[in-house]
C-alpha cells in the first residue's frame, strides 16, 4: 500500500498514537494482571521464600540465608534421591517417547487403510485423565493383575511391579509412555506433513529409497520438529506428579520420589514452605540449563534449511 | 520394490494393530472391570468379559463419594476457565498483533516467558497468596489463576496475524475502533483457533489434579480427579472396590469422550503443530 486512502489517513490521525496505546494496554490488562498475580509474582515470591523459614501459625517469614539450600544439598539427603529419580524418569520417558513417536509418525504418514482409526486410537490416551489412567494402571500392575498374567503366558513371573523398589519407576514410565506417545506422534506427523512432497520425490529420483531416504532426507527435514518434541517432553517429564501421587506415593521407600512430588511433600504435607520453594528454584534452574543445553547442542543435528 | 509391497503392507498393519491393542488395553479393562462383580476383579487369570454385566456398580460408585457435586464443580471450573481465557487471550492477542505502541515487544516476550515456567514452582507461593485472600476452598481459587494463558495468547496471536490487513482497514474507515474490530472482524474470522484453544483448555483443566488437590479441602469443592483419589483412600488399597473405582473412572472420562468425538480435529491439528520450524 503506497498511498493510504485519504479517509484512512484521517482516521489514523484522529485516533492517534496515544489512543492506540490506551486501547493496547487496556486489552492487555486482564492477561497481565492474572499472569503477574499467579505466575510471575509467585515465581519471584518463591525465590524469596526459598531463603526463609516460614512459620505457618504466624504467617511470618524469617530470613534464613542459604540454610534451606544447604539442607537440600547435604550429602545423602532425600533431595539427591529425588533429583536422581527425576533424571532417570526423564531419560526413561523421553528417549522411548520420541523414538516411538517418530516411528509411528512415519508409519502413519503413508496412504494406509484405517489411518484415521489408528490416529484416533493413538491419540486417545492424551485426553484420558492422568489420574483415571493411573488408577487403571494400578490394577494392571498389581500382583496377579493383567501384566502379570501376560508375563505368565511367556513363562515369566511378575516382579510385583509397584511393590518392588526396582520396578516401580519402570511401571510409572510405562504408564507415562502410554499417556503421551500418541500426542508426540501427532506433532511428528504434522512435521512430516510439512515436508514438501517434491523434495522426497526428487531424492527418490536421485536413487534414495527406504532407509537411505529416511536417514538422509526425511529425518534432517524433521529435525526441528524433533527438537521441539524433545524440549517439550523433557520439561513435561521433569514435572511428573499425578502418576506418582496415585500409583506409588513416591514409594516403595523413596524409589519413585521425584522433584515435584518432593516439593508437594515438603510444602503440603510437612508445611516446610521454605524448603519446598527451594526445591522449586532448583527445578527451574535445572530445567533452564537443560533447555539451553539442548538448544546449544541442537546446532549439530538440527537443519532449518530445506 | 513392487514385489515387497504386500509384505510391507502386512508388516505395517501388524505393527499398528499390535500398538492399538496395547493402547486400548487399559481403557478396555477400565470398562470391563466397571461391570464385573467385586470378587471377579481379583480373579487370576483375569475375567476378560463382564458377563453378566453388573450395571449397579455405577450407581454404587456414584454415591460412594459426592460425585454429583464434584461433576458440577469440574464443569463449572472448566467452563469458567475456558470462558475467561477466550476473552482475555483474544484481547491480549489483538493488542499484540494489531496495535502499535511502545513496550509491546517487551510484553510479548514476558507473556511467552510465562509459558516456559513449570507451573508447580509457583504453587507454594500462589497457595500462600490465596490463603491470605481467604480464597482456599472456593471456586475463585480453582478458576481465577488460570483465566489468562500465555499459550492461549500465543496461539490466538498467530491466528489474528493471518487476518488480511485490508479487512481491518476497511472496518476502521467505516469508523470502527479497536474494540469493534476485535469483536466484529477478528473473533468471527478466528473461530477455528478459538475452538482449538477451548478444546485444549478443556482437556487440560478438566484433568488438572495438583492445583485442585491443594486448594480444596472439603468434599463440596473437590473436582473429579481429586474425588477419584479420595475414593482410593476411603476404600483402601487392600480391599479396593476395583469395580466401583473403575465405574467412577468411566463416568469421569465420559465428558472427554464426547469432547473427543466432537472436537478431535481441533485437538490434533493445532496451528502450533503446523507452525514449527
Amino acid at each position: 500500500m503506497v498511498h493510504p486512502a485519504p479517509a484512512l489517513a484521517r482516521v489514523t490521525r484522529r485516533s492517534g498514537r496515544s489512543a492506540d496505546a490506551r486501547a493496547g494496554w487496556l486489552m492487555l490488562a486482564p492477561t497481565l494482571a492474572v499472569l503477574l498475580s499467579f505466575v510471575i509474582g509467585p515465581l519471584v515470591l518463591g525465590m524469596g521464600l526459598s531463603f526463609t523459614h516460614y512459620n505457618l501459625m504466624s504467617g511470618q517469614a524469617q530470613f534464613a540465608g542459604v540454610s534451606n539450600y544447604r539442607d537440600l544439598f547435604a550429602g545423602g539427603s532425600t533431595f539427591w534421591t529425588a533429583l536422581l529419580n527425576t533424571v532417570l524418569f526423564t531419560l526413561g520417558t523421553v528417549v522411548p517417547t520420541i523414538t516411538l513417536a517418530v516411528f509411528f509418525g512415519i508409519l502413519l504418514n503413508q496412504q494406509l487403510i484405517g489411518r484415521t482409526f489408528y490416529r484416533t486410537v493413538l491419540f486417545a490416551p492424551y485426553v484420558t485423565p492422568l489420574v483415571g489412567a493411573s488408577i487403571a494402571w494400578i490394577w494392571l500392575f498389581r500382583r496377579q493383575g493383567f501384566v502379570d498374567w501376560v508375563m505368565q503366558l511367556f513363562g515369566v513371573t511378575g516382579p510385583g511391579w509397584l511393590s518392588s523398589p526396582h520396578t516401580a519407576l519402570i511401571a510409572i514410565i510405562i504408564a507415562t509412555l502410554w499417556q503421551y506417545t500418541g500426542y508426540f506422534t501427532m506433532l511428528v506427523l504434522s512435521g512430516l506433513q510439512a515436508i514438501p512432497p517434491d523434495v522426497t520425490e526428487a531424492a527418490r529420483i536421485d536413487g534414495a529409497h527406504g532407509l537411505s531416504l529416511l536417514r538422509q532426507v526425511v529425518l534432517p527435514l524433521l529435525s526441528p520438529t524433533i527438537l521441539f518434541c524433545l524440549i517439550l517432553s523433557v520439561i513435561q517429564s521433569f514435572q511428573v506428579f499425578d502418576q506418582i501421587y496415585v500409583m506409588t506415593d513416591g514409594g516403595p521407600g523413596t524409589s519413585t520420589l521425584t522433584l515435584v512430588y518432593y516439593l508437594y511433600q515438603l510444602g503440603f504435607e510437612f508445611f516446610h514452605f521454605g524448603h519446598g520453594a527451594a526445591v522449586g528454584v532448583v527445578l527451574l534452574a535445572v530445567l533452564l540449563t537443560f533447555t539451553a543445553l539442548q538448544l546449544k547442542l541442537s546446532s549439530r543435528w538440527v537443519h532449518y534449511d530445506l | 520394490m513392487t514385489a515387497r509391497q504386500p509384505l510391507r503392507f502386512l508388516g505395517t498393519h501388524a505393527v499398528l494393530l499390535l500398538a492399538s491393542a496395547l493402547i486400548l488395553a487399559p481403557l478396555f479393562w477400565m470398562l470391563s472391570l466397571s461391570l464385573q462383580n467385586a470378587s471377579a476383579a481379583f480373579s487370576f487369570p483375569p475375567h476378560f468379559l463382564p458377563l453378566p454385566p453388573h450395571w449397579l456398580n455405577y450407581p454404587a460408585a456414584w454415591v460412594s463419594e459426592p460425585f454429583g457435586r464434584m461433576y458440577v464443580n469440574s464443569i463449572v471450573v472448566t467452563f469458567g476457565i475456558i470462558a475467561g481465557q477466550l476473552v482475555t487471550c483474544s484481547m491480549a492477542a489483538y493488542a499484540l498483533s494489531r496495535i502499535e505502541f511502545k513496550g509491546k515487544r517487551a510484553v510479548f516476550l514476558v507473556v511467552l516467558a510465562t509459558m516456559m515456567v513449570p507451573v508447580q514452582i509457583t504453587f507454594i507461593p500462589a497457595f500462600l497468596i490465596l490463603s491470605r485472600l481467604g480464597w482456599i476452598d472456593t471456586y475463585q481459587a480453582l478458576i481465577v489463576p488460570f483465566v489468562a494463558s500465555g499459550f492461549g495468547v500465543f496461539l490466538l496471536r498467530q491466528a489474528f496475524l493471518q487476518v488480511p490487513q485490508a479487512l481491518i482497514d476497511a472496518a476502521r474507515i467505516d469508523g470502527a475502533g479497536h474494540w469493534t474490530v476485535l469483536r466484529a472482524v477478528m473473533v468471527p474470522l478466528s473461530k477455528p483457533t478459538l475452538t482449538t484453544l477451548a478444546v485444549l483448555s478443556f482437556v487440560f483443566h478438566y484433568n488438572d489434579f495438583f492445583w485442585p488437590l491443594i486448594v480444596t479441602n472439603s468434599n463440596s469443592m473437590r473436582t473429579l480427579p481429586v474425588g477419584l483419589t479420595m475414593m482410593i483412600m476411603s476404600t483402601g488399597t487392600g480391599g479396593t472396590q476395583w469395580n466401583q473405582l473403575m465405574a467412577a473412572d468411566v463416568f469421569t472420562l465420559m465428558p472427554l469422550i464426547i469432547l473427543f468425538a466432537l472436537g478431535q480435529r481441533y485437538l490434533t491439528q493445532t496451528p502450533l503443530t503446523t507452525g514449527i520450524k
